[in-house]
């Protein structure tokens, strides 16, 4: 994937960051190359040791780079890594990387697919066979820690926020807003329409791999039954 | 090992440090310190490690008892402390002995005090930090603001043989009444030039539901050329959003990491711990700087309070009969200090 010369910016953005911006649009392609960048410099960030990089966020089209001034110029960095964009003309196209995610979309784990199904007028099986069909991509994390921003919904099963958001919406839940599939790694408050539920834990901060997905990886869902959640999620346990 | 309790909670209090810097990416947000000058003043008064954990309390204070001597250091806001009733000083460094109790009235001055106890608090770190974070429930005593019966360990040193005190000027700096600046965002041109100057000539009062995560500003709409939406983005300490309804939000510690409305800037570092002492209800207002002059403003703050430091330590060291040696490597000379460890 070719990372080409002027399609990026690069600016010191503030006292602590540094902003590198690709074409403003929410872009498989777009955000391959934020994804590509991010390893590469993380990479580059590493290798060279240098002080005073905090953290890197990619974002759907951005890389942010947190620095602290008193450990690095950051005008003297955007010369280096600008340098080293140069180098890289091409990155590697990353290799579709699929992380199964298993999901029961029954009762009592699926409290408004009913609903979701009345405003398309489409029975279970067929909305359960549009949300499972496609692969979608982890354009980013955000929102709480864990969450994936996926992209590439069926547009037809599309459906408008609760207009009153639940309190309290469990950890694993799938959910539909608007054009946006996603699933909740945390016990959170939250206005998307619930329509299933994984026994998968996204976010353990006691494990060694805190984090199940990443960003740039795709997400895709299998339907699986009452049984099998619980099974799952017993396992899950131990 | 010496072991605080917390005999009655304060208003919000929580464990801070630098924050949780690493898994931005990740969704996880930083946290930390509100004030991060007042964090580094506090530890660098009881001799620890500047970004080393401490105490951060809001409005009002806890009432705490430690079980073992040690020193502890109070900067940022002044609460009225006490020790066993009488009044102390803040900015200062306080000997403690086994039962005392520290008290506080209400926040006279400022909004967030820190509590620094030499040698640190003993506790696990999450991924990598001790802050805490409410919302996400890490760090700190089980991802827990302190309520009252919470009991910490701290690390136990020998006391310091100086007493420390903040010099005024390095007070004056971080907390004198100033105009906050702000580094112009790279979205700027979404908003229109009469929204830009009115942001800048206008008064904002701070909202009363403002809090850890973002500060809620009322006062004239700014207005935007294109919509307040964009492609959600990273946002930081200090970024300063403007939603739909013109009033912008600047947010703090414990903000979400990314964002979907357009950002007019971001209030710089030197700014930030003047802003997080003022309450809701205080009026503020804005002028833009140019991204040098805030990283100089920065550095030139920093470099003031590490050369105090330092100063500190070396008098300390001269106390505890350090020896000096005087290294000659190739063509470089280093000066190397040697004390007895504790």
């Amino acid at each position: 994937m070719k990372l080409g010369e002027k399609v990026f910016k690069v600016n010191v953005t503030s006292d602590s960051t540094i902003l590198i911006e690709f074409d403003a649009v929410i872009d498989p392609e777009i955000n391959g190359k934020v994804h590509a960048l991010c390893q590469v410099l993380g990479d580059y960030i590493k290798n060279s040791s240098f002080d005073g990089i905090l953290d890197l966020t990619p974002t759907y089209h951005t890389l942010q780079i947190t620095y602290d001034a008193l450990g690095i110029d950051p005008f003297d960095f955007i010369k280096k890594i600008e340098l080293v964009m140069k180098e890289i003309q091409y990155v590697n196209e990353q290799e579709k990387e699929i992380i199964e995610v298993p999901v029961c979309y029954e009762a009592p784990y699926a409290p408004d697919i009913d609903e979701v199904c009345g405003v398309h007028k489409i029975n279970k099986e067929e909305l359960i066979k549009r949300h499972t069909s496609r692969d979608y991509l982890i354009y980013m994390m955000g929102f709480t820690p864990g969450f994936p921003y996926l992209g590439g919904m069926d547009k037809s099963i599309a459906t408008p926020r609760r207009p009153e958001p639940r309190l309290k919406i469990d950890a694993g839940s799938v959910g539909i807003a608007g054009e946006q599939t996603g699933v909740y790694p945390v016990d959170s408050p939250g206005g998307w329409q619930i329509i299933g539920r994984t026994p998968l834990n996204l976010f353990d901060v006691n494990k060694d791999q805190p984090f199940l997905l990443k960003e740039g990886q795709y997400v895709r869902f299998k339907a699986i039954s009452v049984q099998a959640y619980e099974r799952l999620k017993d396992h899950g346990k131990t | 090992m010496g072991r605080l309790k917390i005999i009655k909670a304060g208003l919000s209090s929580s464990i801070q440090d630098k924050g949780r810097y690493g898994y931005q990416s990740k969704g996880v947000s930083v946290a930390g310190a509100m004030d991060q000058i007042a964090l580094k003043l506090a530890n660098g008064l009881v001799g620890n490690p500047l970004e080393t954990a401490c105490i951060e309390m809001t409005l009002t204070g806890d009432t705490i008892v430690f079980d073992e001597d040690t020193t502890i250091a109070i900067c940022g806001g002044d609460f009225n402390f006490k020790i066993n009733n009488r009044s102390i000083e803040i900015n200062k460094s306080i000997q403690v002995i086994s039962g005392d109790c520290l008290s506080s009235d209400f926040a006279l001055k400022g909004l967030r005090a820190y509590l620094a106890v030499r040698g640190g608090f003993k506790l696990n770190p999450v991924l990598g930090s001790l802050s805490t974070s409410e919302r996400e429930g890490l760090g700190g005593l089980g991802g827990c603001k302190l309520t009252t019966g919470d009991q910490i360990e701290y690390h136990k040193k020998r006391p310091l043989k100086v007493a420390r005190r903040v010099p005024d000027s390095i007070l004056q700096r971080i907390y004198s009444n100033r105009v906050i600046s702000y580094t112009v965002s790279p979205e700027i041109d979404r908003f229109t030039k009469e929204g830009i100057d009115v942001f800048s000539a206008s008064s904002y009062t701070i909202k009363m539901d403002s809090n850890r995560m973002g500060y809620r500003l009322e006062g004239p709409s700014v207005s935007t050329s294109s919509g307040n939406d964009m492609i959600s983005g990273a946002v930081n300490f200090g970024s300063i959003q403007v939603p739909g309804n013109g009033q912008p939000i600047v947010m703090m510690a414990d903000r979400q990491t990314v964002g979907g409305y357009v950002k007019i800037g971001q209030v710089i570092q030197s700014d930030l711990p003047y802003l997080s002492q003022k309450k809701p209800g205080d009026a503020i207002s804005f002028k833009t700087i140019e991204v040098d002059q805030a990283i100089i403003k920065w550095k030139n703050l920093n470099t003031q309070l590490l050369e105090w430091i330092n100063s500190l330590d070396l008098q300390e060291e001269d106390l505890c009969n350090a020896k000096r040696y005087l290294v000659k490597v190739g063509q470089r000379r280093y000066s190397i200090r040697v004390s007895e460890s504790e």
